[in-house]
């Protein structure tokens, strides 16, 4: 199959894509990330609430990718995590979506919080928010295990799924959330 | 003792702990990529400065953008004081935020809600 540069210019251009990455999100990464955002939502005539929710969102799903994707590259002598983050721009709202591969046994468990956070309403989220930024960190572990209830929180929309088995080891998986820009 | 000082980044925060006047700083974003490992030198100076000096300490935070795990590092430091408080000493938080800045003004209102030490919430 040969790739088409066109192809993918006419589908960011139709799905309003904002921003995009594909790669290994390396801390000097996220940082080019995280300020080409700032860019990009300065230039236009953007709400900067609305800027600072995408931007704690991207944050997030961007360290998900670099501490949970199953596919690392080493930088620095260090496993860094490799997937796709992308923001589109929609009629009255933004979607931040993030993309990366995961090792099958760890999807129950995520798949488990998520359904939990979802299901929550502003007050319990910010209880179960609480709570888990009170619960002792597991050692060796580098994230507070409160980043999706974060997202959740911001977005004040569910935490969208989409799960595609690769193999039998294997597989991709799907988060989005969306940001209301206020009328 | 000596000072504690980190110039700030792009995604870590500007510190400036001054053993003298039990001064403590904490300025700008943070979304480093090991959260734990740039606030553990800040819990160990504040443990040293607890039984060396025993002094007063003031934290004063001027937070733009705290990722999650960088909010609860700064919540076990802030416990930290908390137990110091507890014990006798004399702790004192000043939290500031800019007008409209609705995140960060919730963030404080929440730590003064949980903890139980005098916070100090300013608009600047």
């Amino acid at each position: 199959m040969s790739y088409n540069l066109f192809d993918h210019y006419r589908v960011m251009e139709k799905q309003h894509i904002v921003l995009s990455f594909k790669g290994e999100i390396s801390n000097k990464t996220l940082v080019s990330l995280a300020e080409m955002l700032k860019k990009i939502f300065s230039r236009a005539d953007n709400r900067q609430d609305v800027t600072k929710k995408i931007f704690a969102i991207f944050v997030e799903l961007a360290q998900n990718i670099y501490l949970y994707s199953a596919k690392k590259v080493t930088v620095d002598n260090k496993g860094v995590g490799t997937g796709i983050i992308i923001i589109e721009r929609n009629e009255g709202f933004y979607r931040v979506k993030s993309g990366n591969l995961i090792m099958n046994p760890a999807i129950g468990p995520l798949l488990e919080k998520i359904n939990h956070i979802n299901q929550l309403d502003k007050i319990g989220l910010k209880k179960f928010y609480n709570k888990q930024l009170k619960t002792p960190r597991e050692p060796g572990k580098t994230g507070g295990g409160v980043g999706l209830i974060v997202i959740a929180r911001k977005s004040g929309h569910p935490i969208e799924v989409k799960v595609n088995p690769i193999d039998e080891k294997q597989t991709f998986i799907e988060l989005s959330t969306k940001i209301t820009e206020p009328k | 003792m000596e000072n504690l000082t980190f110039e700030p980044t792009e995604n870590s925060l500007r510190i400036d702990f001054d053993a003298t006047k039990g001064m403590l700083e904490m300025e700008g974003t943070s979304y480093p990529e090991d959260a734990p490992e740039f606030f553990n030198p800040l819990e160990a100076w504040l443990k040293d400065y607890i039984s060396k000096i025993g002094g007063s300490v003031t934290l004063n935070l001027k937070i733009g953008y705290l990722n999650s795990s960088s909010i609860k590092c700064l919540l076990d430091f802030v416990q930290k004081l908390e137990e110091y408080h507890a014990g006798g000493g004399e702790v004192d938080i000043n939290w500031y935020y800019e007008e409209d800045d609705e995140d960060i003004q919730e963030m404080g209102e929440d730590l003064a809600e949980d903890m139980n030490l005098p916070v100090k919430l300013i608009i600047y």
